[in-house]
């Protein structure tokens, strides 16, 4: 398990400030010392105890602030690692990457949407087929087909 | 889909667009945000794209030890609503 991986199961469990920027998108969370962090004292006591990380950094990712895509969460193991300059270019970052994941989520629904259509297509198609050839109602043919494709795949 | 990246390596890699800021406060630290945007569209998928993310994060922000992305556990559910 990753450093990353740590904190973020920690935060999953005990909230913290990954979870805090996935609910306020807008705004930057920053931890800049672990050691003495009021905000997400369970977070911050059992990062310290479990991990050397002593500085978190998360910026929620959304266009849609109702449908967060992610949160990206920076870790360093020094206190008070994260300067203004560095929390600033981290939210340029943070929002080009917003841009890329939108484009590419709505891509990916897009050829999925495309696969659906085109097997529902096929599926008309065969169902056409049968009800004609064999005088099948269409919820029979449909139950052929969906038999059919059982056994075809030992389901 | 849970990317995470650690720091292998604390050397930086050569030839990014980065200037150090570690203890230089007063250097303007920049990215090269068009190499990320074209890093990222050239995966073929989100969760691809995702990884990619947290590498370039940890590539070029030197302060950063790991990076990593948080994700809403499931479809429908409130985000960051507690698994």
């Amino acid at each position: 398990m990753t450093l990353s991986d740590t904190v973020d199961a920690l935060q999953y469990a005990l909230g913290g400030p990954c979870v805090t920027a996935l609910l306020e998108p807008g705004a930057v969370q920053h931890a800049d010392d672990l050691d003495h962090e009021d905000r997400w004292p369970q977070f911050a006591s059992a990062v310290v105890q479990q991990t050397p990380v002593r500085s978190v950094l998360s910026y929620g990712l959304a266009v849609d602030p109702e449908r967060p895509i992610a949160s990206l969460n920076l870790s360093a193991t020094r206190p008070h690692a994260f300067t203004p300059d560095t929390v600033r270019v981290t939210a340029d970052l943070a929002g080009q990457a917003t841009i890329a994941l939108a484009h590419l989520a709505e891509r990916q629904t897009r050829l999925e949407l495309d696969a659906a259509l085109n097997t529902n297509r096929r599926i008309g198609a065969a169902l056409g087929i049968l009800m004609a050839r064999h005088r099948l109602t269409h919820e029979q043919a449909f139950l052929r087909i969906r038999q059919e494709a059982r056994t075809a795949t030992g389901n | 889909v849970r990317p995470n990246h650690d720091r292998q390596d604390s050397s930086r890699p050569t030839g990014t667009p980065t200037v150090e800021c570690r203890g230089e406060p007063h250097v303007d630290h920049t990215v090269d945000l068009t190499g990320l945007l074209r890093s990222l569209a050239a995966e073929p998928t989100v969760g691809e794209a995702m990884r990619r993310l947290t590498e370039y994060t940890v590539e070029h922000i030197p302060a950063a030890d790991a990076a990593g992305l948080t994700v809403p556990r499931a479809p429908g559910r409130s985000p960051g609503q507690r698994p």
